[in-house]
């Protein structure tokens, strides 16, 4: 459906945010995940035809998104990390305005979206007053308006409370059965479950686009747990070995670390999570570097 | 301690400000209406002609002369690029910031006051320097700096105090961030200018208490010029002169000390709207500008828009029309809808200046654009601007069209409330006055053209504001001069302004929309 051809983005001669990724996605829930400047937002930027890249070509089906950028606008949802609403407007308002820019002509659109996101009631407050979360689901029902064929959702669960994440990744969960849903993130937790794929942005680069399993199953061996003293878990933490929990109990620290081999005398191996998964796959690709 | 705070403060004021396109914007706009004003001899205009008489273009002259035409200009457009910075921190979070740092407010509203004294210090200078430059090419005497260093320091420091003292006041004191203190400080630059015609009309005379107030400088250059020419005749900015008479030469010194006393006394005046805005600052207390934020209704406006709020119902069927229609012209549209329900007492203004246009006797339509037009450029100041200060600018680059299409919807949705408001005016003019249907269809689509270019290069609505009332109170009040005549009211207009004016939308557009499209390469 859509496919990321070998891009580039640089902001000058110094900054190169996106360095040559390339991607095939398809239908389902992607994770982008990375650090906090890793380019997740830039890719997605260009993927959302908000910007062009410098080199490299983004298609959809087939066509480059950069020659014919309404094609994809069309089928597209977009719902940026930062974003707010028009001050005075309720948020029916806010939605028939959407609705009107995208052309959405069936006005019962507007009103299944608003059940959908548990808005319905709140269709004639003020949208400059809703909570945090209220105010994502509003701009989630936004970037469903068109029925889009692609959802493109930056940090969407940034600032929600427990309970609105899990409902926002139990939406996202379910329109990823029918469209392709491009999610960034940096809570792992957050696409853990959802998640068909992940792709891992590191400085610009891809260094990961795979199955959450295939990445649980590539840091089997990796990760350790191990109980220690606090000088041991201090000569640790001044080593190679990259800690991932530490849990002091007393004159013990509890640990669970990533390292090729076992990192100390006593350490066992333990099942990874998918946050472990990862940061021992960061840590693969450090010593690889190295 | 607390001086170092101030500085800091101060500086990074001017750094800010300084780094903003909108200062280039207004620096050129201040330097071509400066060049504009000194009119060239040559071609037979003057800057200052007494009883028809031409002014020698000597140091002293041309000091006076555009620092005194430069005060009103700076009061106005000065204090819209000033203000809004307490809207900034608001909207990007650092005001809870600020207000959680030990900095009293009174240090750090010094900080923002000093700040914005030096940026416009700053305007001032640049500006000095630029009419320097006219004075090396139509000068009729040396170039004496320390004469216009003396006469901008007398004529622009109260203008300076006074337009920061201002803004400071303004977004310091909840109930005017927003539109009605843009609306009153309107009403307090007209009062300045009224000033000057207690001047004008009258004789050489001990100087008034009045002169206190007169903060844009115009009544002391002009009490000035009656004091040193014993003529109460005279006239400042461009305008004709008799070739025949004797120019007439300003002495080198114009500068009494009863008169820099009355310029020292309006600079300490000056400085009385930071009280209310020190004792009335909110500091970002959420009790008290959380609210304007999150739309409970405390202003006039505010509390007007949400009386009004059924009247949104009324807009509600332009959506769904909008959605009906294909492409640049369903969006232009919904903007237009948008703009209506976003402030439901402008429907009502839309719907009177509709009706009055077609039912008010003829004899009665310029004086009726003048009140619409005025209310027209205040409604659509904003409408480029206000996805970014909504923070939608990233959704609505991703909708069919992109950020491209965008621009031009918001010249479209400007050019749409134009028509709705004015077209009835054009369309009667169109049958009884042609020439001034068309200076009214070019002028509001030069105006329009103007307000997205600005809002889409300056990223804030304040700086059309500002030089669009400034050059609504300039037609107003200079009638017969076709240039001025934007928009036909006067009847002033002739081929060659249309002209001028269509050129300006042109230029507008292409640059507005160039600027636009920055940073999506």
């Amino acid at each position: 459906m859509l496919e990321v051809c070998n891009v580039t983005k640089s902001f000058g001669k110094a900054v190169t945010a996106i360095d040559g990724v390339s991607l095939q996605l398809n239908r389902g829930v992607i994770g982008l995940i990375g650090h906090n400047g890793a380019g997740k937002t830039t890719l997605m930027q260009m993927m959302a035809t908000l910007t062009r890249p410098t080199s490299g070509k983004i298609l959809y089906h087939g066509a480059d998104i950069t020659q014919s950028p309404n094609d994809i606008r069309r089928r597209l949802g977009y719902l940026p990390q930062d974003f707010g609403v028009y001050p005075n407007l309720t948020a029916l308002e806010f939605m028939q305005y959407f609705a009107a820019l995208k052309g959405v002509r069936n006005p019962q659109r507007i009103t299944e979206l608003l059940e959908l996101v548990n808005l319905h009631e709140h269709a004639k407050r003020q949208a400059a007053a809703f909570s945090g979360g209220m105010r994502r689901r509003l701009g989630i029902a936004q970037a469903l308006l068109n029925d889009p064929d692609i959802l493109i959702v930056d940090e969407p669960t940034a600032g929600l409370d427990p309970e609105e994440r899990l409902r926002f990744r139990n939406l996202l969960s379910e329109l990823g059965l029918s469209k392709l849903v491009v999610l960034s993130t940096h809570i792992v937790s957050d696409v853990e479950s959802i998640a068909s794929q992940l792709a891992i942005l590191r400085k610009g680069r891809l260094v990961a686009f795979e199955t959450p399993d295939s990445l649980l199953d590539k840091a089997q061996g990796q990760v350790w747990g191990a109980q220690v003293s606090s000088a041991e878990y201090e000569w640790l933490r001044g080593g190679s070995v990259q800690v991932l929990h530490a849990q002091r109990q007393g004159d013990v620290v509890n640990l669970r670390m990533a390292h090729p081999h076992a990192p100390c005398a006593g350490a066992h191996l333990v099942e990874p999570n998918l946050e472990e998964a990862l940061m021992a796959q960061r840590y693969a690709v450090t010593e690889a570097a190295a | 301690m607390n001086a170092h705070t101030i500085l800091v403060l101060a500086h990074n004021e001017v750094r800010l400000r300084m780094r903003r396109l909108g200062t280039l914007v207004a620096m050129l706009a201040m330097i071509a209406l400066g060049w504009a004003m000194i009119g060239d001899p040559a071609g037979g205009t003057t800057m200052i002609s007494i009883e028809d008489a031409r002014v020698l273009y000597t140091s002293s002259a041309l000091a006076l002369g555009s620092a005194s035409l430069m005060g009103p200009l700076m009061m106005l457009v000065g204090f819209f690029l000033l203000r809004g910075r307490m809207g900034e921190d608001l909207r990007s979070g650092m005001g809870s910031v600020i207000a959680a740092t030990p900095a009293s407010s009174a240090v750090f509203l010094a900080g923002r006051w000093l700040g914005g004294v030096v940026y416009l210090g700053a305007l001032a200078l640049v500006f000095m320097a630029a009419i320097g430059v006219c004075h090396a090419v139509r000068g009729d005497g040396p170039y004496e700096l320390l004469t216009y260093l003396q006469t901008y320091a007398l004529v622009l420091i109260p203008t300076v105090f006074f337009t920061a003292s201002c803004a400071l006041a303004f977004d310091s004191i909840p109930w005017f961030m927003g539109k009605l203190g843009d609306t009153v400080y309107f009403f307090i630059w007209i009062f300045q200018l009224s000033l000057v015609a207690r001047t004008n009309g009258g004789v050489a005379g001990p100087l008034s208490w009045v002169m206190l107030l007169d903060f844009s400088g115009l009544a002391i250059a002009a009490h000035s010029l009656v004091v040193h020419t014993g003529s109460s005749s005279f006239s400042l900015g461009a305008s004709t002169f008799d070739a025949a008479m004797a120019p007439i030469v300003l002495p080198a010194q114009l500068w009494s000390w009863p008169l820099a006393a009355s310029r020292l006394g309006a600079a300490a005046v000056a400085l009385m709207p930071v009280l209310p805005g020190v004792l009335l600052f909110h500091r970002f207390s959420p009790d008290r500008v959380k609210a304007r934020l999150g739309q409970q209704r405390r202003t006039p406006l505010e509390f007007a828009n949400a009386h009004l709020q059924r009247l949104s119902r009324l807009v509600q069927p332009l959506f769904r029309l909008a959605a009906l229609m294909p492409g640049w012209p369903g969006q232009v549209l919904a903007d237009v809808a948008l703009s209506l329900v976003a402030s439901p007492v402008s429907i009502a203004v839309v719907v009177l200046a509709g009706a009055s246009s077609l039912l008010v006797k003829s004899a009665l339509l310029p004086g009726l654009l003048i009140a619409w037009v005025a209310v027209w450029g205040v409604l659509v100041c904003d409408i480029s601007t206000r996805d970014k200060a909504a923070m939608t600018e990233d959704m609505t680059a991703a909708l069919p069209g992109g950020s491209a299409q965008r621009y031009w919807r918001h010249f479209g949705a400007a050019l749409g409330l134009g028509v709705l408001m004015m077209g009835g005016i054009a369309l009667r003019w169109l049958v009884q006055a042609p020439a001034q249907a068309a200076a009214l269809c070019i002028g509001v689509v030069s105006l329009s053209a103007l307000a997205t270019c600005f809002g889409a290069v300056s990223k804030t609505s304040r700086l059309f504001l500002g030089l669009f009332l400034f050059g609504w109170y300039v037609a107003l009040n200079v009638r017969g001069v076709a240039w001025v005549d934007a928009v036909g009211f006067n009847g002033a207009a002739d081929g060659r302004s249309m002209l001028f004016y269509a050129t300006l939308a042109l230029a507008a557009s292409s640059l507005g929309w160039v600027m636009s499209q920055r940073g999506r390469a």
